[in-house]
């Protein structure tokens, strides 16, 4: 895979970062709050106070006022892991540029929107299966390594997100901001199971779909052989305008199911095509739709 | 445009190929998609326009083929051909006879036709040495060469066309003489509704057609024998393509009579018709009928009798030989021949030759020329056409039935002869004149022939010396009118009544319109017919060959060569092939 993100490219992405929804656990200082209280200059609220409490933390003008010794609580900023599921299966082949080369270039951003964030960045290429991937960890030592990961990593065989996410749970245990990058084109499979293990989880799930322009609108006709790139099935079609029609009309169902259930699960999700530019992408779709700001 | 290497185009063969190798590939394309879940089951179009048009028309195809044809047409070395037209001298020369008033289809006479393109060559030219000339029986030089374009384009529009017959090449070469050779033109157009039978070598023809036209060719009026009133002959033509109905009119300025015909296409016909109720001297026939030259509708005659004719007879009487001598002129029997102006001998031998002008009818002279037996004859053989008894005589018409052989002098002048007997004949010596018609009349169709007035005419002009009535002479517009032997000219008007003034001492003078022109004699008044020449009637083909007018003829051809435009297009549009390939494979890399 080509080299998909230069230093332009990254200042333009220097005044957006990550927003998290609900408060995660984390045991390193982030720049995102976590539920645990602690020390930060964001005051959170008053509590009673219990042995053992931090003398320093009484507010001694309440007690003062109310005669209770009430102490303050602060939100604890804590780090946020982000893993990026990215489907590298073969139909991430298809287009120029590849939707796999998409894929990849919208994760070295949000990769780097995450470090930069002094959150942990893991990625976790799949395709059938979770194929090896990087952990998550801080700095920007970890942008180098998804990049070269990114790089070195064919797309290659059928996609199962469902494995991909079971195989992910086994080998984190972490929850965070799980986002997964994926042309979501399953058969008959589908992944609501995975996505519910995942929120079961406490992840936070955000889901980007990735289509080619010719999988949305095809400019095929006549007699066509398809082939599908993952199982090498063959159809032979005599494609005409009405046949389009159907097929776009197939696409637009599975686009709304895709978004029927992100909706039913308090998933963002966004949906884009390779024709738009990635910064566009980010600027636009994605701050618009409150995962970055 | 030409194209100089014709057959590059065999190139074009190599679109079959093309063709081919498009076919083979467009069978069946190759796809590979995301999902072939979202393909399975979807219905095929076969029948979709838009599928087989995609599939017939490939813009990539297209391509293909407009490069191929582009390179084909840069191997042909197309160039761009301009010619340059210019001249030294240039003669325009136009009809401008009688027959150029038709109007034709357009509106306009095939003389404004003929101005129209004479314009136009004064335009293609506008730098040659330009004569413009008038040709017809009284050639005109409407501008001599070295006028500036706008005065040889006024002295165009302003000329008119003529009633006049006709002109020749050897009069239009004489007039080009007069200004300095034929020579000197470059080239020579000739502008008319007919080509030069007798043309010059290097004249080129613009034919300027179109009307129709219907006519009346000949008129003639002769005296009935028994007296009370006239017998008019006329002839009319249908020189159109349908049956016409035409109404022949005789006025003799009092009374009328009239003939109604209908006339096939493109036919001539000669009428007797009878006008018993008159008792006029003046005499016109006009054809009423809708065509494009009205000229030729209108005819006259004059039955003058200026002078008369002494006339000393022998032999048995002939009414309709009376007749005809007494048309020509007023006739006065004296009983000796030597008072007489001219004997007559009518079926009889006279016993001696009675000196002077002899007229023999049927006749002979004892010693001098001599009848035999009467022969059969069939076919009239004309062995002197241009002899002056048979001007205006169209001796065609005549039929023989009988006639007696002859032995004549040798030195006789035989001018009809049918089957080698001679039927007339003229024998001249130092003391006589004889003219020798040799059959019975009765055993002819000369009394009812148009042309045997014509024929009495020219015989008693030949004989007696004198000059015949006016009216007898075919009289045509342009045509000189000899005046002479009628007494001292004080006036002669035209036919419009203005007055046509006689330079001293001449006595001929040449009529510009047709109708009646009168002369005034110290003998008397006398009218002059005047008619549009019978040729101007009609389209006349000629079977001489046309030098068609060329407007690429003598230009200096120029050639731009082009292949260089269709070599750029070759390669840009081989570009847009290629860009559109790219494209193509870049679509299908997408699909991959």
């Amino acid at each position: 895979m080509t080299t998909f993100i230069d230093e332009a490219f990254l200042q333009r992405l220097a005044n957006l970062r990550f927003i998290v929804r609900g408060r995660r656990k984390g045991h390193l200082a982030g720049l995102h709050a976590s539920p645990r209280a602690g020390v930060s200059l964001e005051f959170a609220d008053y509590r009673a106070y219990a042995p053992g409490d931090d003398f320093r933390y009484i507010d001694w003008n309440a007690y003062g006022r109310l005669d209770r010794l009430l102490v303050k609580t602060y939100v604890h900023e804590a780090d946020l892991p982000i893993y990026l599921l990215v489907d590298l299966s073969a139909s991430m082949r298809i287009g120029v540029p590849s939707k796999a080369h998409y894929a990849a270039h919208l994760a070295a951003a949000m990769a780097y929107l995450g470090l930069r964030g002094l959150d942990r960045v893991g990625l976790f290429p799949f395709s059938d299966r979770l194929m090896p991937g990087l952990s998550a960890r801080h700095g920007m030592g970890q942008m180098g390594r998804i990049l070269r990961l990114l790089r070195d990593v064919e797309p290659t065989g059928r996609t199962s997100v469902n494995q991909a996410i079971l195989d992910f749970l086994s080998q984190t245990h972490e929850s965070g901001l799980t986002i997964i990058l994926s042309d979501f084109l399953t058969g008959g499979g589908g992944f609501a199971d995975g996505l519910s293990r995942l929120l079961h989880r406490r992840d936070e799930v955000i889901l980007l779909q990735i289509l080619d322009p010719e999988d949305v609108r095809p400019h095929a006709a006549g007699a066509t052989q398809l082939v599908d790139i993952e199982s090498s099935r063959q159809v032979t079609l005599t494609i005409g305008q009405r046949t389009l029609e159907d097929y776009k009309h197939r696409v637009r169902q599975n686009r709304e199911r895709l978004r029927a259930l992100s909706l039913e699960r308090g998933v963002p999700c966004f949906q884009t095509t390779t024709d738009v530019p990635i910064e566009r992408f980010l600027h636009e779709d994605l701050r618009r739709g409150g995962v970055l700001r | 445009m030409t194209v100089l290497n014709p057959a590059a185009f065999y190139l074009l063969f190599a679109a079959l190929g093309i063709l081919l190798l498009h076919l083979l590939r467009a069978r069946e394309r190759r796809r590979e998609v995301s999902a072939l879940f979202l393909w399975e089951g979807l219905p095929g179009d076969p029948q979709s326009r838009a599928a087989r048009l995609r599939q017939q028309i490939d813009p990539l195809l297209l391509l293909q083929l407009a490069v191929l044809l582009a390179l084909t047409t840069a191997f042909a070395q197309p160039a761009w051909t301009t010619r340059t037209t210019s001249l030294s001298g240039l003669a325009i020369v136009l009809d401008a006879s009688a027959s150029m008033r038709t109007v034709t289809e357009d509106g306009v006479t095939r003389y404004r036709k003929a101005v129209d393109e004479a314009s136009a060559l004064l335009d293609r030219y506008p730098a040659a040495a330009t004569a413009i000339i008038q040709l017809s029986s009284r050639p005109a030089i409407l501008a001599r060469p070295g006028l500036p374009s706008p005065d040889l384009r006024d002295a165009l529009l302003r000329s008119e066309p003529t009633w006049y017959a006709d002109g020749t090449a050897a009069e239009l070469r004489s007039l080009l003489a007069g200004i300095g050779g034929i020579s000197q033109f470059e080239r020579v157009v000739w502008l008319s509704d007919r080509s030069l039978v007798d043309g010059l070598d290097g004249f080129e023809t613009i034919l300027v057609e179109g009307g129709e036209n219907l006519a009346l060719t000949a008129f003639s009026v002769r005296g009935n024998p028994e007296g009370g009133g006239v017998t008019a002959w006329v002839t009319a033509t249908n020189d159109t393509d349908a049956y016409r109905d035409v109404l022949i009119r005789i006025e003799d300025r009092k009374n009328q009579t009239t003939l109604s015909l209908l006339m096939p296409p493109r036919t001539t016909e000669s009428y007797v018709i009878p006008f018993p109720t008159s008792s006029g001297t003046l005499f016109t026939a006009s054809l009423v009928a809708d065509d494009g030259f009205d000229g030729d509708n209108l005819r006259y005659f004059s039955l003058n009798r200026p002078i008369d004719v002494r006339v000393h007879w022998l032999g048995s009487e002939s009414r309709y030989l009376m007749a005809a001598i007494q048309s020509v002129a007023p006739v006065t029997h004296v009983d000796a021949s030597e008072d007489a102006d001219l004997t007559v001998v009518h079926g009889t031998r006279a016993p001696a030759s009675p000196g002077g002008t002899v007229l023999l009818v049927h006749a002979g002279i004892e010693g001098l020329l001599t009848q035999g037996e009467t022969v059969a004859t069939e076919r009239i053989t004309v062995l002197r056409p241009d002899h002056p008894i048979l001007e205006d005589v169209d001796p065609t018409g005549f039929r023989v039935r009988e006639a007696p052989t002859a032995s004549v002098p040798p030195s006789t002048d035989v001018v009809l002869a049918a089957d080698g007997v001679p039927l007339l004949a003229v024998y001249e010596d130092e003391t006589q004149t004889v003219l020798y018609l040799a059959p019975d009349l009765l055993e002819t169709n000369l009394p009812i022939t148009v042309d045997f007035p014509l024929l009495v005419r020219n015989i008693v002009a030949a004989l007696v010396r004198v000059p015949p009535p006016l009216s007898y002479r075919s009289a045509e517009a342009g045509e000189p009118v000899s005046l002479s032997g009628l007494g001292a000219i004080d006036r002669l008007y035209d036919a419009n009544g203005m007055p046509v003034v006689l330079p001293d001492g001449i006595s001929t003078f040449r009529p510009e319109v047709p109708g009646f022109h009168t002369l005034i004699t110290d003998r008397g008044a006398f009218a002059v017919a005047v008619n549009v020449s019978a040729a101007e009637s009609g389209v006349r083909t000629s079977e001489a060959p046309i030098a068609t007018f060329d407007p690429a003829g003598q230009t200096t051809i120029h050639r731009l060569p082009l292949w260089q435009v269709a070599a750029v297009l070759a390669i840009l549009l081989l570009l847009a092939e290629a860009s559109l390939h790219a494209g193509r494979r870049a679509v299908t890399g997408r699909a991959r």
